[in-house]
């Protein structure tokens, strides 16, 4: 498999908080809009308030990175972050602390083949939390690919153009970004 | 994929609308503004480590040496004829003096852990 793992993320911890700005940019370009969905589906929209977190989330783990010791993924690190910053954000407004990991889901792995998937199951915040975070998983290409084809609904050809490959290259990525994808599903399933 | 079900595609661009709805994502001027916090941030504490870690230890070390000298000096000159007040007034500045090595040596040794 080639997502990132833990290796390459402690090393680009480990870049960012020895005051690497290409290391945060690298950071920022693969996690800060994926965080963004995560905390914009806890959050049921409300853009000030998913701003707010979001921009706390951010700083608090910049400030924490050195203390990163792989112990799971960036990503799922960056989330625990995130839950306690709506943990947070929930009790100032006076809102019930309620988090999508208190709420069942089914498992993704058992129906992402039954064709169609209820709309009732799309609308679960727990389902659409599960999507942000095994795209998170994903190399960088993979997810460009599958959020350009699937997302923005481009064509193979504009997705190829899009990443400046040929149109079989790009067959063949997105081929390998679904499969992948189908994988990392299962693993956010399975840490559950 | 040889081994992808018909409705997988299908699924899988579903799944991805709902988990990456539109409004989803951070507007791109907030994004800028937020990426700019984040690399002043980095640039502050990057400054803070500039400071070279000898330097710390030879401060430090400077300041052992004026408490030493302190308290020889008070030592020599006999605590009683100090005067009580002036004694506590010592040593309340040495003991403040004594704790500055241990921070060297705190902040040097959580740089080189991180």
């Amino acid at each position: 498999m080639t997502n990132p793992d833990r290796a390459d993320d402690l090393d680009l911890a480990a870049r960012v908080a020895a005051g690497d700005e290409q290391a945060l940019e690298v950071f920022y370009a693969r996690y800060a809009d994926p965080l963004y969905a995560f905390i914009f589906h806890h959050l049921n929209g409300g853009r000030a308030d998913v701003e707010d977190v979001w921009q706390e989330t951010l700083v608090a783990a910049v400030g924490a990175l050195p203390g990163y010791r792989g112990q799971s993924r960036l990503f799922t690190w960056l989330c625990g972050i995130a839950r306690h910053k709506l943990t947070d954000h929930l009790r100032r407004a006076g809102r019930s602390v309620s988090l999508v990991e208190d709420e069942r889901s089914p498992d993704l792995t058992q129906v992402i083949d039954l064709a169609p998937l209820p709309d009732a199951l799309l609308e679960q915040r727990a389902v659409r939390v599960r999507v942000v975070e095994a795209l998170a998983m994903l190399p960088e290409d993979y997810r460009a690919a599958l959020v350009g084809r699937y997302v923005e609904e481009r064509t193979v050809e504009e997705v190829a153009a899009l990443l400046g490959r040929s149109y079989k290259a790009t067959e063949s990525l997105l081929s390998r970004a679904r499969a992948n994808f189908r994988e990392a599903i299962a693993e956010v399933q399975k840490s559950r | 994929m040889d081994d992808e079900k018909p409705g997988f595609e299908e699924n899988l661009s579903r799944l991805m609308h709902a988990g990456l709805p539109p409004d989803a994502r951070p507007g791109a001027e907030t994004r800028a503004e937020v990426f700019r916090r984040l690399v002043e941030i980095t640039r502050a504490r990057a400054d803070s480590r500039s400071f070279p870690d000898h330097l710390v230890v030879a401060i430090a070390a400077a300041i052992v040496l004026v408490a030493a000298w302190l308290v020889g000096r008070m030592a020599g000159q006999g605590l009683p004829a100090a005067g009580l007040a002036a004694t506590a007034f010592v040593l309340i500045v040495v003991l403040n003096l004594a704790m500055v090595p241990l921070a060297g040596v705190v902040i040097v040794l959580r740089r080189r852990h991180v």
